[in-house]
């Protein structure tokens, strides 16, 4: 792999090169994709703040206190107080917990059912156009609606909305992966193994997996940013995160839109929250993709 | 129009008796109590005590009740004419507009029993009885009411009454919408509640006199029968989901106009109604607006009138918004954790009680309703002196908050360091959620778990009709048959809230008894054994809260009954 | 696609090879196995919709009947409403009914369901179509100038506004466009929904703010897309040699680049629009739109089973077919998509 080429590639044998390798390769990415490393570094301060909620929050999230309600934000309470006199701040470094795991539990869910389902296609045949009609038909079904009935089905609550979420996503993973399976099955080095004897599972594990695991991530990145969405529909919905837990969906459509007017930090700082989470993972997601895979500009 | 002539109709209205008082002061700030059903007709109504504080009347209200014992019963006292001058101030014409949360379940009006029928159906049709805006009773197509002994009841209906058609309205209506009302099979949530108020039976006995008939003496009957939904249709007419649903005729002053489902209800003035100058303005529009944000926005925009459904907190939006609107409020249902008492943990009267005694009702009532509600028992919304919320001095001393007692709770229910339990809401009960939060921190100190799950409404009734359900957040809506409400819920053979021996005697005790004084008592012994037996752990009484533009004048109560007081607003515009 | 082993398409549209007298036969054949293909699809989803609210808790008989209902009140209204028949016989007759076109009357308020769609319709078609219009109005001259200066400001700007496009939830937006305007100006859009036969300008007026928030998110792809697009399209040889001929920039974009790049820009808005049609369900609420999101939500909420699932039926039935016309539209505006 000769020196001086702005892209990195999986085959790429990094741990030959160590930590200083490490860190040459992260300054490239950030020389080269300003704004995906905005995102990369957006995303590394919600990480940071989501594990370090407990510690990092100035005040417990959950904790009333009936005579500093509705207090605009001051040295005190650097977000303001809500409607029961907790602390905004608080609650929404705490929401940032929620948001990640509903986004990265769901997406997971999503992911691995995705593949799943999309490496059957190997094999085409009957189990291929079995797959492909349940992904269109899946696909089809409005998904705000197919989210709601899941949700009615399995019960509210954060657990029952990650698997609807994660369902919800499966079909275009699926989909994703189908198309890059049956592409990197023409490869010459797939024939070459078939040639040479090995087995279809090894194959699928040893050369089909990791071929096509950059699109995957990049369609899981933005699936990232559309469950957080999505939770936060369902939230305004009622049907997402149940209280107590502080959630950025739930805050900003209940308190936050009934006391507006009057105290618009309860929407405005839950608002941003979202939005700069969505936005981060989308810049990181776009410099990911714009390395690894330029066709599925999209 | 010539002064004159608006004198002559006015004295026309007087001597007729068919105006009612409309006062321009003020509602109180207190939940508006209802007069008791008086024993002898016609007894003189009690002045509505109206206080500034947020408690209800004083500590000890002595309701001026005649201790005449029935059969005598109550008349329902004709509507009391308007002063002169308070009519040939308001103005006329206008439309007002209304926007409400969701859209009317059935266009039959005689199925559609919830909330969000009554401002349509209600003024679109009469009932037999009524309520005025201080929530008494008051004569509305009957024109006398006699009680001729303990379960017959005779009622003269008004003469020339016509149907937006032109029909008149005799007995053979009133029989037939009466008989229709009792079938549960087409008319199912009516049955329920009519078969609560133990009617049997109605009969014409002349072209304008009709004898009802009830299975039971029911000393609260003319209370019950005043409710919402107990409309006269005509018998020539009516059919059941058929052409009637979409060409109402009824009494009303109101005319349904046309509707789009969904969307609105257009209601015009109609030129038959039997009460003279009766409305004021020329339509009602009813808007379906889902979203309380969207319906609070549209008011401060001016492009709605009046909205219902309010809770404290949006108030305090909208009296930024707009600054010298009226607030209408009448007393709510009484919100609270209600339990399953069939099954554990709440089978056990220790662990109950923990729970409703580990409640800090004040804070409640300051974080959720803004300091609005009041601490209440279970029973509520009935005459003065009925229900403990009448009495706020015992209430305080009966909701002391004891961490020491509900630790001793714990452990006499076995539960020394405390348990978990799982607390079933509703979107609907909007009140309730906010609620929730609250109780979760409240009891997490004393080591009681609280996992809240909010449900969707139709998995939250299902739940609790099938008692799948540890402990709910429900409300018991504020009703004037105060007895039937604590047969209803708390009788162990109803399995429902209550499961207590003790408890079914007292409650069949009220039930049987018939001297109002006696039973208030009884009543309220019933409400305090509830509370001391854990079957209900009350947050507060709510109030129903609607706002309406300053220019909006004379639309008095938002509650169930009080919609229909609708037809007496006018636009000072 | 192309077979590596025998260089011939191994999706079975034979009869190509050599013989390719017109393009024709191939295309009717690729409809025709595509309509096919979409039955089952469709079948399916109906299928799903109708197992899956018969899952849900609750029942729609007993939230009709109230609390005072008896066990035989609750059996007779089941029958009444043709809940007591045999599960695929109430499958068999619902789906025959829907395509036959008889659809029933609504579980919950006995109204016929063909009604209330034929006023729901109009209403999110109006306001998908809408949306779909503003986003190619803003996101097709953004993404343009967005390729043209690539790299410069004005990129900066089109690529952080199309991101914070997609990143703000769009009930979020509609209510910032509902509460904002009532708190600064004292206006909100009409609350009453007309039909732009009964009063244009109170329609427009109506649609134009949740046009503009359900519209927003797409505004951002097709401004990405449209850029990103035409970049690709700028480097391709044949824009070099365009450009080596002298002709000018202005000439190049918009005789050779544009067309090119415009062919994936309304793919993908097209395929949106039938996703879009799906999920306009919060906007309506915000808004106050009758549309059929709001009613298959309030429908699920009450458990009324037909009318969730006709409304799902015809949603994923949209969605299909405008994917299938977006599919054939393109194999005919682009012959190697076709022939493969």
């Amino acid at each position: 792999m000769a020196d001086g080429q702005a892209t990195l590639t999986l085959s790429s044998p990094r741990a030959a090169r160590g930590k200083s390798g490490l860190w040459r390769s992260v300054r490239r990415f950030a020389r080269s994709k300003p704004l995906g490393s905005a995102g990369a570094l957006i995303m590394a301060v919600l990480v940071l703040l989501a594990f370090g909620a407990a510690v990092i929050s100035p005040y417990d999230p959950l904790a009333m206190n009936s005579a500093r309600t509705l207090e605009p934000p001051s040295a005190d309470h650097v977000f303001g107080t809500d409607h029961a006199g907790r602390d905004v701040l608080s609650r929404v470094i705490h929401g940032t917990r929620v948001a990640l795991w509903v986004g990265i539990v769901s997406v997971g869910i999503g992911t691995v059912a995705g593949i799943f389902f999309g490496i059957l296609s190997y094999w085409r045949g009957a189990a291929d156009m079995v797959v492909q009609r349940a992904t269109d038909g899946l696909l089809a079904f409005p998904t705000l609606i197919l989210a709601i009935t899941l949700v009615a089905v399995l019960g509210p609550g954060i657990t029952n909305a990650m698997i609807a979420i994660g369902i919800v996503m499966m079909p275009q993973m699926a989909r994703l992966v189908r198309s890059s399976v049956l592409t990197v099955r023409e490869n010459t080095y797939v024939e070459a193994a078939v040639a040479v004897g090995a087995r279809d599972p090894a194959i699928i594990w040893r050369h089909v997996l990791p071929n096509i695991m950059a699109p995957v991530v990049v369609v899981a990145t933005a699936g990232l940013a559309r469950a957080i969405l999505v939770e936060a529909s369902l939230s305004f919905l009622g049907l997402g995160t149940q209280p107590p837990t502080p959630s950025w969906g739930a805050d900003l459509s209940g308190p936050g839109r009934t006391y507006f007017e009057v105290a618009p930090w309860l929407a405005i700082f839950p608002g941003i929250a979202v939005s700069l989470a969505v936005l981060g993972i989308n810049l990181l997601g776009d410099a990911l993709r714009d390395i690894w895979d330029p066709r599925l500009r999209t | 129009m010539k002064p004159v002539r608006e004198l002559a109709r006015v004295v026309g209205a007087s001597l007729a008796g068919l105006v009612l008082v409309a006062a321009s002061c003020a509602p109180a700030a207190a939940p508006v109590p209802a007069a008791p059903a008086q024993p002898s007709a016609p007894a003189p109504r009690q002045p509505a005590p109206s206080t500034p504080s947020t408690a209800p009347a004083p500590a000890a209200p002595q309701p001026a009740t005649p201790s005449a014992p029935l059969p005598a019963a109550s008349a329902p006292r004709n509507p009391t004419p308007t002063p002169a001058t308070a009519v040939q101030q308001r103005k006329r014409g206008g439309t007002i507009v209304y926007a409400q949360h969701v859209d009317l379940l059935h266009t039959d009006p005689l199925l559609c029993a919830s909330s969000s029928c009554v401002v349509v159906v209600g003024q679109a049709f009469n009932k037999l009885l009524q309520r005025d805006k201080n929530n008494e009773i008051i004569t509305d197509l009957a024109e006398s009411w006699k009680q001729t002994n303990d379960v017959t009841y005779v009622i003269t209906l008004r003469k020339g009454v016509l149907f937006h058609d032109g029909a008149e309205v005799t007995a053979e209506d009133v029989v037939y919408s009466v008989g229709l009302l009792s079938q549960q099979a087409t008319h199912p949530t009516y049955a329920s509640l009519w078969a609560q108020y133990a009617s049997a039976s109605a009969r014409a006995i002349d072209k304008y006199t009709v004898e009802l008939k009830t299975k039971q003496p029911d000393p609260l009957f003319p209370h019950a029968l005043s409710e919402a939904h107990q409309f006269i249709v005509p018998k020539a007419k009516y059919t059941q989901s058929g052409a009637f649903s979409q060409k109402w005729v009824g009494t009303g002053p109101f005319e349904l106009k046309e509707f789009t489902r969904s969307v609105n209800y257009k209601l015009v003035k109609s030129a038959r109604y039997f009460e003279q100058g009766v409305p004021y303005v020329d339509s009602v529009n009813v808007l379906i607006v889902p979203d309380l944000a969207t319906r609070v926005a549209s008011f401060r925009a001016k492009r709605v009138d009046v909205i219902g459904e309010l809770r404290a907190p949006d108030l305090v939006a909208l009296r930024r918004a707009v600054p010298d609107l009226n607030e209408i409020k009448s007393p709510g249902g009484a919100i609270g954790i209600y339990f399953n008492p069939f099954a554990p943990p709440f089978d056990n009267e220790n662990l109950r009680k923990a729970v409703v005694f580990g409640l800090q009702r004040q804070q409640l009532i300051d974080i959720v309703t803004q300091g609005t509600g009041v601490m209440s028992g279970v029973i509520n919304g009935g005459p003065p002196g009925w229900g403990l919320a009448w009495y706020p001095d015992e209430m305080k001393k009966l909701y002391t908050y004891d961490p020491a007692k509900v630790k001793k709770f714990l452990a006499d229910g076995g539960q020394p360091n405390g348990f978990s339990f799982t607390l079933a809401g509703s979107p609907r009960q909007a009140l309730g959620l906010a609620a929730l939060e609250v109780v979760e921190q409240q009891l997490s100190p004393l080591g009681i778990k609280v996992r809240l799950e909010n449900q969707d409404f139709t998995t939250f009734i299902d739940n609790r009709n099938k008692l799948k359900f540890q402990a709910m957040s429900h409300i018991v809506s504020a009703s004037e048959e105060s007895g039937p409400e604590a047969e209803r819920w708390f009788l162990s053979k109803k399995k429902q809230y209550g499961n207590d021996k003790e408890l079914d005697v007292l409650i069949e005790k009220m039930l049987g008894t018939m001297d109002p004084a006696k039973r208030k008592d009884l009543v309220n012994q019933i409400d305090k054994m509830i509370v001391e037996k854990g079957f209900a752990g009350v947050y507060f009484q709510q109030l129903d809260l609607a706002v309406s533009q300053p220019y909006v004048k004379d639309y008095n109560s938002p509650s169930f009954v009080g919609q229909y007081l609708l037809r007496y607003a006018w636009l000072d515009k | 696609m192309p077979d590596a082993k025998h260089g011939r398409d191994t999706r079975g549209t034979v009869g190509c090879m050599g013989c390719c007298r017109g393009a024709y036969w191939p295309v009717k054949q690729y409809i025709a196995r595509r309509l096919l293909l979409a039955i089952p699809v469709i079948l399916g989803v109906s299928l799903l919709v109708f197992l899956m609210v018969r899952i849900l808790p609750g029942d729609v008989a007993t939230a009709r009947l109230g609390e005072g209902a008896t066990a035989a009140d609750i059996a007779a209204m089941r029958a009444r409403l043709g809940l007591d028949k045999p599960i695929h016989i109430q499958y068999t007759g619902w789906i025959s009914g829907v395509i036959t076109g008889s659809w029933g009357v609504s579980l919950w308020t006995d109204q016929p369901i063909g009604v209330m769609l034929a006023n729901a319709v109009p209403v999110t078609l109006e306001l998908t179509l809408l949306a779909t219009v503003i986003s190619l109005l803003i996101g097709i001259p953004a993404g343009i100038l967005s390729a043209v200066y690539q790299d410069r400001p004005a990129d900066y700007v089109a690529r952080l506004l199309g991101i914070a496009g997609l990143a703000i939830p769009n009930f979020w937006l509609g209510t910032l466009l509902i509460i904002l305007p009532s708190i600064w100006f004292g206006w909100i859009p009409p609350v009453q929904y007309v039909s732009v036969t009964q009063d244009p300008w109170g329609n427009v007026q109506q649609f134009i703010l949740p046009s503009i928030a359900l519209g927003a998110y797409l505004a951002a792809i097709v401004t990405r897309l449209t850029r990103s697009s035409l970049l690709e399209v700028l480097r391709q040889d044949y824009v070099r040699t365009a450009r080596a001929k002298g002709l000018a920039e202005q000439v190049v974009i918009n005789r050779h680049a544009f067309r090119n790049a415009a062919i994936p820009v309304l793919t993908v808005t097209a395929l949106q629009f039938g996703h879009l049609l799906g999920g306009t369900v919060i906007i309506e609420r915000i808004f106050s739109l009758p549309g059929i999101g709001r009613l298959t939500v309030d429908a699920l909420l009450a458990r009324d089973y037909l009318t969730v699932q006709t409304n799902v039926f015809l949603l994923a039935a949209a969605f299909v077919i405008v994917n299938l016309i977006v599919d054939m539209t393109y194999g005919a505006l682009d012959p190697r998509i076709r022939l493969s």
